[in-house]
């Protein structure tokens, strides 16, 4: 049976916000989550979806927020997710992990995803907390003490690339795994606190150089992960960005095939909707709800009905970076798909449930 | 936003055409094959060095990557004692490596 690879290849990951609550209020939060963020999933649901989501071929689960550790349950939703045999990583700010919660970490996730954004000063900014790197290095301590592998995410605006090197620094001193680079996106929150701070064709490309300069001197300490799409790897591999002709895929979802080998990563938002590869993405081109009644069957709907608008969608992106020659040949794909799905009209399917 | 006010402008500037350049470059030793998401690991392949400052706790540290290991992962790693004569730490450089299709 073919098969889509998709951006993470064989990797096909379940993103989960299980809640929108946070202890920080951080000025590029694309969930917008804060300490009063109300919003949650109840952790039964959860494990019941995964139960599907494990058998349509998912392999992977990534929780985030909202700050995860926040979750009551989350013990609970992660001994699930090793019970189904996935991998499990979690996405924290790390300044509410003690003893405790770090030995958990290690015995239920194979990684933990901690964010740092430049300097202490940068990062306090950016986290609008006076104490925010203090306290998140309090807790990476607390995880190495434990054994908990770990990792950090950076994330990379129009005018911090100069701090990344202090960022991997850091990163080879305090012990950590990996090093994932992320270009910021300008949605949710950052649409007013950072207007204008995603990076640009150019910082993505000095950001290649940079990423590439590094990982070279931190051989063999540090890997680093650069979250943006080389537009000539992408033309030579379209289904990587699901931008491939329509044919096969299409086939293969009439065929009923597991939702995995169609779409990955999927994304579980706090109020019960699955969604395509990011956060936010246009209900337009929503694949399910946790409301809706019998996921397979939301599922086979999808399948049958969706793939196309969404593989179009993807096409369209493709072809428009393709046609305006962009200067430098990299781009944050996730964002520009996102933000073509808000753009796009409404798919046919719309129309006709 | 002034061109100043760049990060990269912070690390030296570079003409279009040596951007171009330095982009070949690097190409040939650094190539992006995959991209991810925010908080989503590449967690397929891992290293990391680990510095036990407390050698007490070492014995702990290294009961907890072994029990990392199992048929879907990979999990092997050196130690390297340091500090004479008394031992003062110890270094640990691990890898984790997920086997595809389990």
């Amino acid at each position: 049976m073919p098969q889509i690879a998709g951006p993470t290849r064989a990797y096909r990951v379940v993103q989960i916000h299980p809640l929108l609550k946070c202890n920080l209020r951080c000025l590029h939060c694309y969930s917008e989550s804060s300490p009063t963020g109300l919003r949650s999933l109840d952790a039964g649901r959860l494990c019941a979806a995964l139960d599907v989501l494990r058998r349509e071929g998912f392999n992977g689960v990534g929780l985030s927020g909202g700050e995860p550790l926040l979750y009551a349950d989350l013990a609970r939703l992660l001994g699930h997710v090793r019970g189904l045999g996935m991998l499990a990583t979690v996405t924290t700010n790390a300044m509410l992990i003690d003893a405790d919660k770090a030995a958990m970490l290690r015995d239920l996730t194979d990684l933990v995803a901690i964010s740092v954004d430049g300097s202490p000063a940068s990062h306090n900014r950016l986290r609008a907390h006076p104490r925010a790197f203090e306290l998140m290095r309090q807790g990476v301590a607390r995880l190495r003490s434990a054994g908990a592998p770990f990792g950090f995410i950076f994330t990379l605006t129009v005018e911090n690339l100069h701090e990344l090197r202090e960022v991997a620094e850091f990163a080879v001193a305090e012990g950590a795994a990996l090093l994932q680079v992320h270009p910021l996106e300008e949605v949710g929150r950052a649409t007013s606190a950072l207007r204008g701070a995603a990076p640009d064709a150019l910082e993505l490309a000095r950001g290649f150089i940079e990423v590439a300069r590094l990982q070279q001197e931190f051989a063999g300490r540090l890997v680093i992960q650069y979250d943006v799409a080389d537009l000539d790897v992408l033309s030579a591999n379209p289904e990587r960005g699901y931008a491939m002709e329509p044919c096969d895929a299409c086939a293969l979802a009439a065929a009923g095939g597991p939702l995995a080998d169609v779409i990955a990563p999927i994304v579980i938002e706090a109020d019960g909707a699955i969604v395509p590869l990011q956060y936010n993405f246009s209900r337009a081109f929503q694949i399910a709800s946790l409301d809706g009644g019998r996921l397979e069957d939301q599922f086979a709907v999808w399948k049958r009905e969706r793939v196309e608008p969404f593989l179009a969608l993807c096409r369209g992106v493709y072809r428009r970076l393709a046609a305006d020659a962009p200067p430098y040949p990299f781009v944050n794909w996730y964002g520009a798909v996102l933000n073509a799905s808000h753009a796009a009209a409404p798919p046919v399917f719309a129309l006709t449930r | 936003m002034s061109e100043q006010a760049r990060g990269s402008a912070k690390l030296g500037e570079l003409s279009h055409e040596d951007l171009h350049l330095a982009i070949d470059t690097a190409r040939t030793t650094y190539k992006i094959e995959r991209w991810w998401k925010y908080g989503q690991p590449a967690i397929d392949r891992i290293s990391a060095e680990l510095n036990i400052t407390d050698p007490r706790q070492a014995a702990s540290v290294l009961g907890g990557l072994t029990s990392l290991h199992s048929p879907a992962r990979q999990v092997t790693f050196d130690v390297f004692p340091y500090g004479i004569p008394v031992i003062d730490g110890v270094r640990v450089t691990l890898q984790i490596d997920q086997i595809p299709g389990k």
